[in-house]
């Protein structure tokens, strides 16, 4: 977990790498009930222009929050927003790299204060799979150490 | 279970809630997905908040039927509470936006997620981008090829 005191601009957020499988992609399936044929029927999906299956775009999105969990902790894992845009599908074989950042100092809104963070997935190409942003409310005390 | 065919749709139109249960199962085979750390590296115990949100869209899709080349294009999610394992949640969509264009539509849904005390635990908003009915999805350039299309916002 980022220390308080390095919640500041330009901080990195600790990465997380995932190799995408036919495997994992089906376990996401089974958990989110969205059975659609683009993602698990590997015959169907190669009539298609797509060529092949490809994973959820929320599953690729679960490992920005496993990188906001390993950042923030408790903070994160008691609610939080994202902002995010899907740019291209992960394949299964892709490795999947999540990358972000602490942009500018926490702002305070609403009666919380939010850490801002920018954040992309991209594959072993380096291509942006998901653009996004989150923020992360925390208690002003904490900031105030 | 029925489901509501996408170009029928009018803005404002609520779907059916749907309920479910975040169950033991769901989370294993969630986390297992995802490689998510297990439970024990959690103080709280909760839920992963993506767990949560991958149920929600679920049971969203559930209730609609998007046709070949539909592509999820944005996706915001404000997680207001913690959940935890076996409770029951309902799921509440509507139809916020819709734009249709020469060859696509774009609509944006509306999910708000409830426990069982009424709270609000999730809220998001989901981002497609549908291809025309009279516009082959094979024939479709770029299809699979950017989830970007030009000037596509919802």
């Amino acid at each position: 977990v980022i220390a308080p005191e390095r919640w500041i601009d330009g901080t990195a957020l600790p990465s997380v790498r995932r190799r995408i499988s036919q495997h994992k992609i089906n376990l996401y399936a089974e958990a989110s009930g969205d059975h659609n044929p683009i993602h698990v029927d590997k015959d169907y999906a190669a009539r298609t222009p797509l060529g092949g299956t490809v994973a959820h775009g929320m599953m690729i999105l679960a490992y920005a929050s496993q990188m906001l969990t390993e950042a923030f902790g408790q903070w994160w894992l008691k609610g939080g927003r994202l902002d995010v845009r899907f740019k291209k599908p992960a394949r299964p074989g892709d490795m999947v790299t999540v990358r972000g950042q602490i942009f500018g100092l926490p702002k305070k809104t609403n009666g919380r204060s939010w850490i801002g963070c920018r954040f992309w997935c991209e594959n072993q190409e380096n291509e942006n799979l998901i653009v996004g942003d989150a923020f992360v409310p925390v208690p002003q005390e904490v900031l105030e150490g | 279970m029925s489901t509501a065919d996408y170009l029928e749709l009018p803005v404002g139109l609520e779907f059916p809630r749907s309920t479910f249960r975040v169950d033991s199962r769901m989370i294993d085979s969630y986390r297992k997905a995802v490689e998510e750390p297990g439970p024990e590296l959690w103080e709280s115990g909760t839920v992963p908040p993506m767990a949560v949100a991958a149920a929600a869209l679920g049971a969203l899709t559930e209730r609609v039927s998007f046709p070949f080349g539909s592509i999820h294009l944005t996706q915001e999610l404000d997680f207001k509470a913690p959940v935890m394992p076996e409770e029951i949640l309902t799921c509440r969509g509507k139809l916020l936006r819709r734009k249709d264009r020469r060859d696509i539509h774009l609509l944006t849904i509306g999910v708000d997620v409830y426990n069982q005390q009424e709270q609000l635990v999730m809220s998001g908003k989901t981002g497609f981008v549908l291809p025309r009915a009279d516009v082959g999805a094979m024939d479709r350039p770029g299809t699979g090829q950017s989830y970007d299309p030009a000037g596509a916002e919802p």
